[in-house]
């Protein structure tokens, strides 16, 4: 018995697995064969957290931060295990970047510095995510954007249309 | 009424109205303007059209549904694979004739119907193992087991979302 012609059309299986829930993308039909895993992973990175999304490099680690009287005095910090290798970079840039159109961010008492300034020391492909159009702002995140030209060029670009509510200022 | 025939060389009669729910008929009619001459659908088999205009007929009169109908702005997955009951006891059929009737809505251009058929291989595929997939849809698998682990590896997140 031939495979059925219907999954030979990208258009119909698109369609198909565009009803699937992400469990099921990510269980099941991603790894059905490779035509399947491109069309799952479309669905899969179009919207995702930004750092389960730099987790793709290595592994990062969350420190919580200090607490005083029941309140956060110090930021939750997030970084890196290890130096992302230039490889990875590179799947990562060709496999997974392309595909996010909508990144959320970590919550606002959180610091993610030490793993923007790791990405940009390794010279990566500006902007870092080409198709993205929307980004979730946070005043934390804001504020990196606004004191770091190097960091909003991460991120902004011409088509990235949706910020939340937050307007978006960098310092002259 | 409107003349069919399909690629087995069937002539079927329908509705105009019935057989206009295919925007291909639709805009085939439209091009040929008044006229008798039998519409060929030679991506058809009369088995299969049969199937499609009975639902054709089902719907008539209904709304047709705008093209971008499913896609939201940030989103383009459609999520629910809910189907109506009449919908669920029509598409109760063997698989070669479901995927025949998916193939024909393509072809027609008759969205709902495309729907519910894309939405019956999605409930299909839905809590079964990739290998389950494979085996009901006679799928060969072509990742290296390096591709597949590092695959799986690289999106074990999605569980959390």
């Amino acid at each position: 018995m031939l495979e059925p012609r219907l999954f030979e059309i990208p258009e119909l299986l698109d369609h198909i697995l565009s009803h699937l829930e992400l469990t099921d993308l990510r269980r099941s039909a991603l790894l059905v064969k490779r035509e399947w895993a491109e069309i799952c992973l479309d669905f899969l990175w179009y919207k995702v957290d930004l750092c389960v999304l730099l987790g793709l490099l290595v592994p990062i680690s969350r420190k919580i931060g200090a607490k005083k009287g029941g309140f956060s005095a110090e930021p939750d910090v997030y970084e890196f295990d290890e130096t992302p290798s230039l490889n990875r970079l590179k799947r990562f840039e060709a496999k997974y970047a392309p595909r996010v159109r909508s990144i959320t961010l970590p919550p606002d008492n959180t610091d993610i510095a030490s793993i923007l300034v790791k990405i940009l020391l390794m010279q990566p492909k500006l902007p870092l995510l080409p198709n993205l159009i929307a980004l979730d702002w946070n005043d934390f995140f804001g504020g990196h954007m606004a004191s770091s030209e190097a960091c909003a060029g991460l991120f902004m670009h011409e088509r990235v249309q949706d910020l939340g509510n937050r307007a978006f200022f960098v310092h002259e | 009424m409107v003349t069919l025939v399909t690629s087995d060389n069937e002539k079927f009669t329908a509705d105009k109205e019935v057989a206009e729910r295919s925007v291909l008929i639709k805009n085939m009619l439209e091009d040929v303007g008044e006229s008798d001459q039998p519409i060929p659908l030679p991506n058809v088999s009369s088995s299969v059209l049969k199937k499609v205009l009975e639902y054709c007929e089902h719907h008539r009169g209904e709304p047709l549904p705008a093209a971008d109908a499913d896609t939201t702005q940030d989103d383009t997955r459609k999520r629910t694979t809910d189907i109506s009951e009449w919908d669920q006891k029509f598409i109760t059929v063997d698989q070669e004739m479901l995927f025949e009737i998916i193939l024909a809505a393509n072809y027609l251009d008759i969205k709902s119907l495309l729907d519910v058929g894309c939405k019956t291989v999605a409930n299909m595929i839905k809590g079964k193992t990739p290998e389950e997939i494979r085996k009901l849809f006679n799928i060969v698998n072509d990742f290296t087991p390096e591709e597949e682990a590092q695959i799986k590896k690289e999106n074990e997140w999605a569980e959390d979302r």
